[in-house]
C-alpha cells in the first residue's frame, strides 16, 4: 500500500519536472535546445540575448510557477484539513481578495498616500493585506476558539468585503490604473524577479518541513476533534498555528502572482484522489499536485496563442476544471465523503 | 504491572454550571470492565472527558497507581497530590461519534494511534507498522486494512476504535457509548471485544453502557451517575435494583435474577415515572 503510493508520489514528481523543462523551453522567441542548454549551463559562452532570455524571462516564470504552485496547494491543503472543509483554500478565505484590494489601492491611491508605497509597490502592498486578512481570521479564531464553520464564514464575509473595496478602486481609478489593476488581478507568472522568487522559496522551506514534521497530527484532524484530541492533539493550539504557517506561503504566493484561483482547491483534491488524506502522501502529493498543475497552466498560457502569454490565472480555471471535473466523475473513491 | 485508576472528589462546572459535584470512583482496576450508568445528561461524557484531562476540572484528583488491594500507598512528606496523575498516553478515551467518513485508511487510521503521543510513541517506523498489523489481525479488521473509513459500517467504524485502544496499550481505556448505533449482534461483538481487551491487555476500562441488560452482563462493577453525582457504585446485581430505576431513571421497572452462574439480569420498564 505504502509503496503504492510512494510510486504515485515518484511519478508526480517527474511529471512536474517534464512540465518544467517543458515550460522552460517554450516561450515567444524560437530558441533551440542546444542554445537553451548552453545558456543554462555556459552563460559566459553564449550570446548576451538568450542569456538574458533564459535566466531573465524564462527560468523566473517557470520557477514562480512551480513554488506558487506548491504554496498555494499546500496552503489549501492544509486549510481543508484543519477547518475540515473540503471548499477551503487561500481564494476562498479572502486571502487573494485581500491582496487584490492591496494591489489595487497602491495604483490608485499610490506612493503619495502610503507612506512606504513606494518602497512596498504593488507586490508589497498585497503582501500587507494579504496578511492583514490572515491576521483578521487568527485573531477571530482565537476569540472564538477556533470554530472552523465560524473561520469559513468570516473568510467569506471577507471575499465580499475585499471584492468591494477592489471595485471600488477600480471605480475611482483612471484608464491607465484601471489597465495596471485589472492586469494584476488576472494573476501572472511574468512580475516575479529573482529576489521574490527567493523570498517565496524561504517561507517555503520553512513552512513545509514544519507540516511534514507535524504530519501525524494534522493527519489526526481527519479523525474529527473529539478523537484527534482523545490521541493528544491540541486541537485549537495547531488549528490556529497552522492558519499562521498557511497565510504566510498564501499572502507570498499570492503578492507575487496576482489572483490566481483553482489551483489551491484543486491541487489538494488531486492529491487526495491519488494518495488519500495521510499526510505522510498527502502532503507532497498536494506540493506537486499544485507545481504541476500551475507550471502546466502556464505551458498552456504560452502556447495558445503564438506569441503572447495569456494571464495565467485565466488558463489555470478554464483548462483544470474540465480536466477536474472528469477526474471527480471518473474516480470511483469519493475524495471528501460524508456520512 | 495492575494499576488501577482512581478518581477522588472530582468537580467541573462548564462556566458557572456545575455539571459534576464531588465524584468519587470505586477504584477502577487494570483488566476489570467497569460500566458508568445513568440517565441522560448524568454527565457520564463529561466525567470521561475530565478523566481523560480534556477538560479542566475544578477540585479533586484522578490517579493512576499499583494497585494495592486496597491498601492505601504509602505517602511521603514532600509528594505532591498530584504525583501519580496518569501520564500522556496512559489514558485513551473514545468519543461516542465514530470516526467521520474520511478517505483515511483503516491502516492508516490505526497506524497514527499508535505513532501519535501514544506511551509507545517513539520507536521505529516499522515497529508500528508490525503493531498495527497486529492489532487489525487481533479484531479480524486485516481484510478491511486498505479500505477507507468511508466505506465501512458502524460496528466496523467502532471496531477502528478498538483497534487504535489495541495498538494504543493504554493502562486505562475510557469509552463513550462504545454500542450506541449499533445492533444487537455488533453490541455483543463489541462489548466481548471490550472484555477480551481489558483481561489481555491488561487495561483498565471504564464505559459508559446504556443498555442495562448488557451492562449486567459485561461489568465486573457499575457506577451509578445522577445529576452530576454518584448515586450507587458496585457489582451489577446490587446496583441495577427496581428501587435505583424508580429514582434515577424514573421508571416503574423490575429486574429478574436468571440463576445460573453468570448472575444474569433482565431488566424490564413497565411505564415511565
Amino acid at each position: 500500500m505504502g509503496r503504492r503510493k510512494r510510486l504515485v508520489l515518484l511519478a508526480l514528481l517527474m511529471l512536474t519536472v517534464a512540465v518544467f523543462v517543458a515550460d522552460v523551453m517554450v516561450g515567444g522567441a524560437g530558441m533551440g535546445l542546444t542554445s537553451l542548454l548552453r545558456a543554462l549551463f555556459t552563460p559566459w559562452a553564449t550570446p548576451a540575448v538568450d542569456v538574458r532570455i533564459v535566466w531573465d524571462i524564462r527560468l523566473p516564470m517557470s520557477l514562480t510557477g512551480l513554488l506558487v504552485g506548491a504554496a498555494l496547494a499546500v496552503a489549501g491543503a492544509q486549510m481543508q484539513t484543519i477547518l475540515d472543509n473540503p471548499l477551503a483554500e487561500p481564494y476562498t478565505l479572502g486571502i487573494s481578495a485581500a491582496a487584490g484590494f492591496g494591489a489595487a489601492l497602491s495604483v490608485v491611491i499610490g506612493v503619495t498616500a502610503l507612506p512606504l508605497g513606494s518602497v512596498l509597490g504593488m507586490a508589497g502592498s498585497a503582501w500587507t493585506f494579504a496578511m492583514l486578512a490572515c491576521a483578521v481570521i487568527v485573531v477571530f479564531g482565537l476569540v472564538r476558539q477556533a470554530n472552523p464553520e465560524a473561520v469559513i464564514l468570516l473568510g467569506i464575509a471577507l471575499v465580499f468585503l475585499f471584492s468591494a473595496l477592489l471595485s471600488l478602486m477600480q471605480y475611482v481609478a483612471n484608464e491607465a490604473q484601471l489597465q495596471q489593476v485589472v492586469f494584476w488581478t488576472l494573476g501572472s507568472l511574468g512580475r516575479a524577479g529573482w529576489p521574490q522568487i527567493a523570498l517565496l522559496a524561504t517561507v517555503l522551506v520553512l513552512i513545509v518541513p514544519l507540516f511534514a514534521r507535524a504530519s501525524a497530527t494534522m493527519t489526526a484532524f481527519r479523525l474529527g476533534d473529539a478523537r484527534a484530541s482523545a490521541l493528544g492533539v491540541r486541537v485549537q493550539r495547531v488549528r490556529i498555528l497552522t492558519l499562521i504557517g498557511v497565510s504566510l506561503l498564501a499572502a507570498t504566493a499570492v503578492a507575487l502572482s496576482g489572483t490566481i484561483g483553482f489551483v489551491g482547491l484543486v491541487g489538494p483534491h488531486v492529491a487526495r484522489m491519488l494518495v488519500g488524506e495521510d499526510q505522510r502522501h498527502f502532503l507532497p502529493a498536494s506540493l506537486l499536485c499544485g507545481s504541476c498543475l500551475l507550471v502546466a497552466a502556464s505551458l498552456v498560457s504560452k502556447l495558445l496563442v503564438p506569441g503572447v502569454i495569456v494571464p495565467v490565472g485565466i488558463i489555470t480555471s478554464i483548462v483544470g476544471v474540465p480536466v477536474f471535473v472528469l477526474l471527480i466523475l471518473t474516480n470511483r473513491r469519493r475524495s471528501w465523503p460524508s456520512n | 504491572m495492575a494499576l488501577e485508576l482512581t478518581v477522588t472528589g472530582l468537580s467541573f462546572a462548564y462556566r458557572d454550571t456545575e455539571v459534576l459535584h464531588q465524584i468519587t470512583l470505586p477504584p477502577v482496576r487494570s483488566g476489570q470492565v467497569t460500566a458508568l450508568i445513568g440517565p441522560n445528561a448524568a454527565g457520564k461524557s463529561t466525567l470521561l472527558r475530565c478523566i481523560a484531562g480534556l477538560h479542566q476540572i475544578t477540585t479533586g484528583h484522578v490517579r493512576l497507581e499499583p494497585a494495592n488491594n486496597g491498601r492505601r500507598f504509602p505517602t511521603t512528606a514532600g509528594e505532591r497530590p498530584n504525583d501519580s496523575r496518569p501520564g500522556p498516553g496512559e489514558v485513551f478515551y473514545l468519543p461516542q461519534e465514530t470516526p467521520p467518513a474520511s478517505s483515511l485508511t483503516v491502516f492508516e487510521a490505526v497506524l497514527l494511534a499508535r505513532s501519535h503521543g501514544g506511551r509507545r510513541h517513539g520507536s521505529s517506523k516499522r515497529d508500528a507498522e508490525r503493531d498495527t498489523g497486529h492489532a487489525l489481525t487481533s479484531l479480524d479488521l486485516d481484510r478491511l486494512a486498505t479500505r477507507p473509513i468511508s466505506q465501512l459500517s458502524g460496528g466496523q467504524r467502532q471496531l477502528v476504535g478498538l483497534a487504535q485502544a489495541v495498538v494504543r496499550r493504554p493502562a486505562v481505556l475510557l469509552l463513550d457509548e462504545p454500542t450506541s448505533n449499533l445492533d444487537l449482534r455488533n453490541q455483543l461483538h463489541i462489548l466481548t471485544l471490550v472484555r477480551r481487551l481489558a483481561a489481555d491487555q491488561p487495561t483498565a476500562v471504564l464505559a459508559t453502557v446504556h443498555d442495562l441488560n448488557l451492562t449486567a452482563r459485561f461489568a465486573d462493577q457499575v457506577v451509578v451517575l445522577d445529576r452530576g453525582a454518584v448515586y450507587a457504585a458496585g457489582p451489577p446485581a446490587a446496583v441495577i435494583t427496581p428501587v435505583m430505576l424508580r429514582e434515577v431513571y424514573r421508571v416503574d421497572g423490575q429486574v429478574h435474577h436468571a440463576h445460573d452462574e453468570d448472575q444474569h439480569l433482565t431488566v424490564t420498564a413497565h411505564r415511565s415515572l
